[in-house]
């Protein structure tokens, strides 16, 4: 399947969107921790992002993780997966968990661990998402305990509610590495 | 073929399979509640602060008679009072116990209506709808944008569309089936420059056409001059006329960017999209505090200013469609006492749009 690939590149983008998007591939230093992020978060990322979630159009979420579907299959083999939670009241609304649909092309499981408060991150200032740690609660680590995490999250901007899940998580878990789709980054 | 009963989409690709139902994505960004048209329980009557010219009485007539068997247009030039030819209209079929809605392109409008049509049909339960009042979605008379229509499925027996030529609805397909869906008797349109698919239906006799062509002060149309320079010699001209006009006037550009930068040249208010206390300097340009403002085609539509002049720079730019320079043209003249007023478009050439824009004016004036 794969190899017949190098000849038809399957994509579920057409070439001119596919080419919008800006991978990144890197890991960089947020808050202290390292974040790995498949790609930045510019004006086409934001269209797409809006259009998915404020615009409820989940067929679309699948375009992030397609091309690397393969890559992360292998790297996330043994490791469970975790997600940075959105509030049951925007999911509800919603009608679909965001995360889980973009993820959907991997194909494994993500075990939700946490919960949150019904606030709105993207009204809040700087120091205002710092405090996200309150909101944010740990509610059933079992399935993790001594594993190999990975957590995950659609847009790093401060990477306030990743130091909030990291923090909560740490005393449980072997190991914890982040993924995120894409990373927000000042000029 | 597939149908969506929503948009009236029939693309294919559009559709997918959401835990087994099939959705049409053209319209999934549309989510909300149902609303209802409710019946009005007595005799509707309205009443007018004012009376309405011979002209408008005939054209509001014919109006409500045709309505009741296929859809109408109403092609009123600017500011010659679309909204009153509908009244009797509203208040025929409210009596027939039909359901009737008003839909406009623009929330802003929808607010303004709001007001009119609550103090104009009195015993009724008017209702506005759009972003930001999504509350209350059942009433008599119910007015809203376009977008809102999803909500209104197969409501309305009479549907009335004000103009259905401006942003968003001219060329949006799923607007355009909201409408549709949402209007199950006849539609209603009213616009001072309809698109050429309207007219092609009058032309192939689908819709009724109802003509009026003068204002109710029954002064002609200011008929636009035009003159023909290079652009340096239109910023020249715009600086002296900015300086030595002792009229309001309202100079448009064709882009954002050259409202910047003559705003800065001229010290001149610029209102573009972008500008955020628009909504403050055109209060202050109404009452005269601002005797010059700069803008872009932002406010073709909907602004009335009791007395005001109008240049176009650049006035052979492609923003500066047929319809848009009718429209801009539109706003001198409106007030009863100030009839008069300047409309002048700066150009480098004369194109298509230019000279058919002067000859639908003229042919407006001369028909009675």
């Amino acid at each position: 399947m794969y190899l017949w690939e190098i000849f038809t590149k399957q994509d579920n983008l057409c070439a001119d969107c596919r080419r919008k998007l800006i991978p990144f591939k890197k890991t960089t230093q947020v808050k202290g921790l390292s974040v790995y992020a498949l790609y930045l978060y510019d004006d086409f990322m934001e269209e797409c992002m809006f259009q998915i979630k404020e615009k409820k159009d989940q067929t679309l979420a699948s375009i992030f993780l397609y091309p690397y579907r393969s890559k992360l299959r292998k790297l996330l083999k043994n490791k469970v997966i975790t997600a940075v939670p959105s509030s049951d009241q925007k999911t509800n609304e919603r009608g679909f968990h965001a995360l889980e649909k973009m993820f959907k092309p991997i194909g494994y499981p993500i075990h939700h661990v946490f919960t949150k408060d019904d606030i709105k991150q993207s009204t809040l200032n700087s120091s205002q998402r710092s405090d996200i740690s309150k909101h944010i609660h740990l509610v059933n680590p079992s399935m993790l305990i001594g594993q190999d995490v990975i957590l995950i999250d659609d847009v790093c901007t401060t990477g306030s509610s990743l130091l909030a899940c990291t923090n909560a998580l740490r005393p449980y878990v072997a190991s914890i590495n982040i993924l995120v789709i894409a990373i927000y980054k000042l000029k | 073929m597939p149908c969506c009963e929503r948009c009236l989409n029939t693309d294919i690709r559009y559709f997918v399979f959401i835990d087994g139902k099939a959705v049409c994505r053209r319209c999934i960004s549309f989510n909300g509640e149902e609303g209802e048209s409710g019946f009005a329980p007595n005799e509707v009557d309205y009443n007018l602060s004012f009376k309405l010219t011979p002209n408008q009485s005939k054209i509001s007539k014919a109006c409500m008679e045709l309505s009741f068997t296929q859809d109408v247009l109403i092609h009123a030039v600017c500011g010659a009072g679309k909204t009153e030819l509908v009244y009797e209209s509203i208040k025929a079929h409210l009596n027939k116990n039909h359901r009737v809605g008003i839909t406009v392109a623009r929330r802003q409008v929808v607010l303004q209506l709001y007001e009119r049509l609550s103090r104009v049909f009195k015993t009724l339960k008017v209702i506005k709808v759009c972003e930001g009042f999504t509350d209350e979605l059942e009433g008599q008379l119910i007015i809203c944008t376009s977008h809102q229509l999803y909500r209104f499925k197969g409501v309305f027996d009479c549907l009335v569309v004000d103009e259905p030529d401006a942003y968003p609805l001219a060329n949006n397909p799923v607007l355009e089936g909201f409408v549709r869906q949402a209007c199950i008797g006849h539609l209603i349109y009213l616009s001072a420059t309809p698109d050429q698919h309207l007219l092609d239906r009058v032309k192939h006799k689908d819709m009724a056409y109802l003509c009026l062509n003068k204002r109710p002060h029954t002064k002609d149309l200011i008929k636009p001059k035009l003159i023909l320079v290079p652009l340096f010699i239109q910023f020249a001209m715009v600086y002296h006329y900015s300086h030595h006009f002792n009229h309001p006037l309202l100079i448009f550009v064709p882009t954002i960017r050259m409202g910047n930068i003559l705003s800065k040249l001229l010290r001149i208010p610029f209102i573009s999209s972008q500008t955020v206390d628009s909504d403050q300097l055109i209060q202050k340009f109404s009452q005269h505090k601002i005797s010059v403002l700069l803008c872009t085609t932002i406010l073709e539509r909907g602004v009335t200013f009791s007395d005001v002049s109008v240049i176009i720079i650049q006035a052979n730019h492609h923003v500066f469609t047929h319809s848009t320079l009718i429209q801009i043209a539109g706003r001198v003249g409106r007030d009863m006492h100030y009839p008069n007023g300047e409309v002048l478009f700066l150009c480098q050439r004369i194109n298509h749009s230019l000279r058919t824009c002067q000859s639908d004016i003229s042919k407006a004036n001369h028909s009675a």
